[in-house]
């Protein structure tokens, strides 16, 4: 408004000015008001700007590149100034001519003699020397790779090596897998040079985590985004993990091996599986075996003879029947591959490690173990030696707890036939009361059928062409029969035993007083035992046993300890048990004096006798109706 | 004197008996020296005869694992007589040598002859290189006492538990009840230490017997883990 009323006011001026000239308005619309602001100062018109430095491959476009003289500027790359080596003088000179191929086989030869500072020189000379077309020379990643190797080897720790590959971007050189593994093998250097010192401080504690944690995260970054890992990466990151006992991503690591397809070498795998073991996972362990298995790079590999026999061990100590299995097939390959060498090499599996195998293969109900066991026992003796009767005892027990019967009485026939007529076999060893107690009990698992099955079986084997006519195998059934209180079918049995051309032995005639004994039909059990002694078996321990106890069965301990005596004359030392009951017997009967022959006994054999404490918590019960 | 007394002390892990047998040695050795007419005899020829002064021509050798020095866990009798197959060994030729702890350290074995040690040497090699096979002395032999399949290590036995709940893990089986012998051992890696036990039995059957049917069953909630020493 002022201004408008500034412009009106102004043509009053200008008349007086200018002398002639009438003022008209020129337009006609009423002028424009106008704040009066500062106007920007127009920016002169910005030219289209050039295209960017054509020049890559080489940081050292940036500073003063045409002068082949090494200058302070290149303090802005981070390759290092390449120091005057008097020796290498006339090298670089040499290598200024060269291109990247004449300089690989410079470096390969530098590596074969192990030239390292040489490489280093040469290598900071060469990328800022010029090339015959007037450019800076241009590396690519495997020149790059050895000139990392060099570093690695004059002592660079990861740190730099890290920086270096960094460094390799402005060279615009893709880092691949192998540059990375030597940042890897820089830290694993570390890690080693941290674990053999002397003692550890809280410094070298949290170097090795900081160590642990820059290896997985640069591990993960590759996995992520960049170069995928090789062989030598997995092998490194993971042997490093393991020596310093980070087991749980070197699990995650190890998981990932078959997944990308490659291949553990010896030493991580050896390590892998002894780290595993020894912190308590078998079950960890038999996953990662099968999955090394189960990928066609890895299923070459094998632990080292004792590292076998360790799996084993834990195997057996933990009942893991799957990691025995396992360790079996390992020692079989390896049982295989001495063969083959030459000169051959028969290595050979412990009988005991069989034998506990087969132990193992009874008690996780494993018949894949049983077999595997018996097959890798025969091939390690190779028929140079029959089992060992425990190690067929054994196997029998383990055909037993599986219910396979018809098995284990084919092995009670290989073992008779070993070892029935040989010297110096205890007669206990077919004894069904103690050693072939599982094939007794596999008998009668299903009460009298069983038993009817196993009879006829042995009736069918005793007429076949070859017949197998064995006292041992019936005496199991006489005494399974005893088992079950059958005593029809045990005296049935009995008596057939003559029938089928076998003569009872003195094991036949302890399961025929067992049949009596516990049916407390104590006469009968009298007169069988005067039967024996007549016909002029000897008695043995456990007929004097048995007959103490139907004694105790009728309520009669006089006629126990009469027996007792009897066993003291003929040469036996009655057992703690024995006279445990009988003294229990004793007591409820109030009979005092026996009581007294009792404890004269226990003090001659000098038989600790304890308390029945136990026994009697429950006659002393305190009932009560308080709550 | 002191070249055997040294191999003698590297050999064995009894150094008071050793050093009388080395002296005793030692002066037969010299007084050997001294009565032969040969002029040429040296030392090493009377050392060897000295080694073989046994009457009966036995020769007795050591045997040890090559790593760790330790044999196998698991090792038989028989397995040693296995691998030495053509030595002509019987089962009471062999004893092996258990530790204060019951780690098995080595075995001795009594050779019959000159011969079949050696061929215990090419033997040991064809099996593949796992054992050292070193001479000793009949001494060594006659100190050691051996279990001959006889006595069971048990492994694992709570701290609390007493004879008698040994007694009733072990029921059912013929054993010595005034032979149990108590340890205890610290495992190398984590330091926890388990219990040993080690019961006589009278036969061999009968301690393999308890070995099958009690192997990893319970003492006081802990599962026992059992062995057979030989």
């Amino acid at each position: 408004m002022a201004a408008k009323s500034a412009l009106l006011r102004s043509p009053t001026f200008l008349p007086k000015l200018l002398p002639s000239f009438p003022l008209r308005l020129i337009s006609t619309s009423p002028p424009l008001s106008q704040e009066p602001q500062l106007e920007p100062s127009p920016s002169p018109p910005s030219p289209t700007p050039l295209p960017p430095n054509p020049s890559t491959g080489s940081p050292f476009y940036n500073e003063n590149w045409r002068s082949p003289q090494p200058t302070a500027a290149a303090a802005a790359s981070l390759l290092p100034v390449p120091g005057q080596s008097t020796a290498a003088g006339h090298m670089m000179a040499f290598s200024q001519i060269l291109d990247l191929s004449g300089i690989m086989n410079l470096f390969a030869d530098y590596v074969a003699s192990q030239r390292w500072n040489d490489i280093k020189s040469v290598f900071e000379y060469w990328v800022r020397s010029l090339d015959e077309s007037g450019k800076p020379n241009k590396p690519d990643v495997n020149l790059f790779n050895h000139y990392l190797r060099a570093q690695l080897m004059l002592g660079a720790d990861s740190a730099e090596l890290l920086d270096l590959v960094q460094a390799m971007q402005e060279f615009a050189v893709l880092p691949n897998a192998a540059s990375y593994n030597l940042v890897f093998e820089a830290m694993v250097k570390e890690l080693e040079s941290l674990n053999n010192q002397q003692y550890e401080s809280a410094d070298s504690q949290s170097r090795k985590t900081a160590l642990v944690e820059a290896t997985t995260k640069l591990f993960d970054k590759m996995l992520a985004e960049g170069p995928l890992p090789d062989d030598g990466s997995f092998n490194l990151v993971v042997g490093l993990l393991i020596k310093a006992k980070h087991f749980d991503p070197a699990l995650t690591y190890l998981d990932l091996v078959p997944k990308y397809g490659r291949t553990l070498n010896q030493g991580v795998y050896n390590g892998c599986i002894q780290f595993l073991l020894n912190s308590n996972k078998p079950d960890t362990a038999t996953s990662f075996i099968d999955k090394c298995k189960a990928s066609a790079e890895n299923k070459n590999l094998v632990p080292t003879w004792n590292l076998c026999h360790h799996i084993a061990e834990v195997a057996f100590r933990s009942d893991n029947s799957k990691l025995a299995y396992q360790s079996l097939e390992y020692f079989a390959r390896w049982i295989e591959r001495g063969e083959k060498t030459r000169p051959q090499v028969q290595l050979s599996v412990d009988e005991g490690l069989a034998a506990a195998a087969l132990g193992t293969a009874s008690r996780t109900y494993d018949s894949k173990l049983l077999d595997g066991s018996w097959q890798i026992l025969k091939r390690s003796l190779r028929q140079k030696k029959l089992p060992n009767p425990e190690t067929y005892l054994m196997k029998i027990n383990a055909y037993a707890s599986l219910g396979q019967v018809k098995k284990a009485f084919e092995t009670l026939n290989e073992l008779e036939m070993a070892y029935r007529d040989a010297e110096n076999t205890n007669p206990e060893l077919f004894s069904p009361f103690t050693s072939l107690h599982p094939l007794v009990t596999a008998c009668c698992r299903n009460g009298f059928s069983s038993l009817d099955a196993v009879y006829l079986e042995l009736e069918k084997w005793s007429q076949a062409e070859k017949p197998y006519k064995s006292i041992a195998a019936l005496n199991c059934v006489l005494l399974g029969c005893a088992n079950i209180w059958d005593l029809d079918r045990a005296y049935e049995t009995f008596q057939a035993l003559e029938k089928l051309g076998v003569t009872p032995d003195i094991h036949s005639y302890n399961a025929l007083l067992y049949a009596f004994g516990k049916h407390q039909k104590t006469s009968e059990a009298c007169n069988v035992f005067e039967h024996l002694v007549s016909i002029g078996a000897n008695p043995n321990a456990t007929t004097y046993s048995l007959l103490v106890d139907a004694h105790l069965v009728n309520r009669d301990p006089k006629s126990a300890l009469k027996v007792i005596d009897e066993m003291v004359e003929a040469g036996f030392m009655p057992t703690k048990q024995m006279l445990k009951k009988i003294r229990r017997r004793c007591s409820r009967q109030m009979d005092y004096d026996s009581d007294d022959k009792v404890q004269n006994l226990a003090r001659n054999f000098n038989i600790r006798m304890g308390n029945e404490v136990r026994r009697e918590i429950l006659f002393n019960l305190q009932y009560s109706t308080n709550y | 004197m002191s070249k055997l007394a040294s191999l003698r002390n590297a050999l064995s892990s009894r150094p008071s008996h050793q050093l009388r047998s080395a002296q005793v040695g030692s002066l037969w050795a010299s007084s050997h020296r001294f009565l032969s007419t040969e002029a040429g005899t040296d030392g090493a020829s009377s050392g060897a005869s000295l080694f073989q002064s046994s009457p009966d021509g036995l020769v007795y050798g050591r045997i040890t694992g090559r790593v760790q020095n330790m044999l196998g866990k698991n090792m038989l009798k028989t397995d040693l007589i296995h691998h030495l197959e053509g030595s002509d060994l019987s089962f009471h030729d062999v004893k092996f040598d258990y530790n204060r702890v019951y780690f098995l350290t080595g075995a001795l074995v009594q050779f019959p002859s000159q011969s079949s040690f050696e061929n215990g040497h090419k033997q040991l090699r064809l099996k593949g290189g796992l054992f050292n096979l070193q001479k000793i002395d009949r001494s060594e032999w006659d100190i050691k006492s051996s279990y001959d399949g006889k006595a069971v290590l048990m492994e694992g036995i709570p701290f609390n538990a007493t004879q008698d709940d040994l007694e009733r893990f072990l029921s059912g089986c013929n054993y010595d009840s005034t032979s149990f012998q108590s340890v205890t051992r610290t495992e190398r890696s984590d330091s926890d230490p388990i219990r040993i036990v080690m019961v006589r039995f009278p036969t061999q059957l009968d301690a393999s017997h308890a070995y099958t049917s009690k192997n990893r069953s319970f003492c006081l909630n802990a599962p026992i883990n059992m062995r057979i020493l030989q």
